[in-house]
């Protein structure tokens, strides 16, 4: 049902590409894109979108809250990312009763990724997740309801990158999980 | 009872997400300013560890950059010790220039460590960069932090072996500053663009051009006459928008400035500001 060892090997390697990598590549609006906000491409919660389907909802819970504290820890932000996640952990349910039928019996083991989910309904899936995950992310970022727009379109913008660069990462890397 | 039992059965999965929801949230709202990062910040030592690896690799991506910023920074340090060069013997040698250099007035005020940035953001409200020098190395909070260019920001935590420093892009980090002539303003950012700093204060009888340059009045934590940026255009009345001389995305090598006068005056000041309140 729930393997560890995938688990550990996802959040290893994702959060190493986030914070090592991602965390430095900043994209220069003021130079390139006049009105872009700045943002940093945001791939981490692809580690609670990839937990399998039937793992217990607790346990989701209290992954998402883990992984929302180690960004947090790196990235300076005080229980920021913590929050986005852990309600990202909990909005997955109803996400995936969407793309899954609650009763079928043979969900035990899988992970909803691209080749089990099918291209469409994967990005569809991605794109709605990150975008709740996002949202609430700039939200208590830039705290301030007199920047409305301007939170909505740096969410917007980072949500279209976030989901391009999972995307590649899963056709990058889910074959192999899949054929397990 | 048994309803009760029942229902938190039901809930367990709503009731858990709203404990750790509002667990995120409370240490959110706590520490929402740029002096009070909580504690899980990247000063702590396996964060940082990882972070001073990674530093240790992209630094030699700008290492030919760097050799020739810090030529350019011994240049103008050399030419500000006014030093007569050894005299050339096929010139004319009958001008000797003469420094006579008061050693009464030049009692040392700050003291600058070298540090270097491990880590650096610049898409926050409150901007911190990481850096790997603490306690042990006599790091405090409250102190300057500057680079070749202009100032940076100043030291918000210390741990061991590590601090982090909010930058001047942080919402709330107010800097005294003034212009050539000394008539003082007040920088602060306003969290959207990493390019433009505003200026307020400054009196109408002054008009600023662009190009001026804007320098650290000593009312703050900052030396005096420190460079923060230049003017570009002017918005209100009396405010302007101010380039930052540093490149906040940009930032690698950094000073932290121990002034020990500065640091005691502004933990005075905050004990002031804390009676008060």
């Amino acid at each position: 049902m729930f393997k560890p060892i995938t688990f550990l090997l996802n959040f290893v390697l994702i959060l190493a590409v986030q914070i090592l990598l991602l965390n430095d590549v900043v994209i220069r609006s003021a130079i390139t894109l006049k009105g872009v906000p700045l943002f940093i491409p945001l791939i981490y919660p692809l580690i609670i979108l990839l937990l399998p389907i039937r793992i217990a909802p607790w346990l989701a819970l209290l992954l998402s809250l883990a992984t929302g504290l180690v960004m947090d820890m790196f990235c300076n932000t005080p229980g920021m990312h913590a929050a986005a996640t852990v309600l990202l952990g909990y909005t997955r349910i109803g996400l995936l009763n969407l793309f899954f039928q609650q009763n079928a019996k043979d969900l035990n083991d899988t992970v909803p990724n691209l080749f089990r989910m099918g291209f469409r309904s994967f990005v569809v899936y991605l794109f709605m997740a990150c975008s709740i995950h996002h949202l609430f992310f700039y939200t208590l970022q830039i705290w301030s309801w007199r920047q409305s727009p301007y939170i909505l379109l740096k969410t917007l913008v980072s949500v279209l990158m976030s989901v391009l660069l999972m995307v590649i990462i899963q056709l990058l890397f889910a074959r192999q999980t899949n054929r397990k | 009872m048994h309803n009760l039992i029942y229902l938190l059965k039901r809930y367990q999965t709503f009731l858990l997400f709203l404990v750790l929801e509002i667990f995120c949230l409370v240490i959110f709202l706590r520490n929402n300013h740029y002096q009070q990062a909580s504690y899980l910040n990247s000063a702590q030592a396996v964060a940082a560890s990882w972070l001073v690896r990674k530093q240790g690799v992209t630094d030699y991506l700008h290492l030919k950059q760097r050799n020739l910023e810090l030529l350019n920074e011994n240049a103008t340090l050399k030419s500000r010790l006014k030093i007569a060069l050894p005299p050339n013997p096929l010139h004319d040698t009958s001008f000797i220039k003469n420094t006579t250099r008061d050693s009464v007035q030049e009692t040392y005020q700050y003291k600058y460590m070298a540090a270097n940035v491990v880590n650096n953001t610049v898409d926050q409200k409150h901007n911190y960069i990481t850096l790997n020098r603490g306690q042990l190395q006599g790091v405090k909070k409250n102190m300057a932090v500057i680079n070749e260019r202009g100032i940076v920001g100043k030291i918000t935590h210390v741990s061991d072996n590590y601090a982090v420093a909010a930058t001047l892009l942080s919402e709330q980090f107010n800097v005294s500053a003034q212009t050539a002539d000394g008539t003082l303003g007040k920088i602060a950012w306003d969290g959207l663009n990493i390019e433009r700093l505003n200026l307020s204060g400054i009196p109408q009888s002054v008009k600023l051009k662009r190009g001026d340059s804007i320098f650290s009045s000593g009312y703050s934590i900052f030396p005096e006459h420190v460079l923060i940026g230049t003017v570009l255009v002017a918005t209100k009345p009396n405010g302007y928008l101010v380039q930052p001389a540093a490149h906040f995305s940009n930032l690698h090598h950094v000073y932290i400035v121990n002034a020990n006068v500065n640091v005691e005056r502004k933990s005075l000041e905050d004990t002031v500001a804390a009676q008060m309140e």
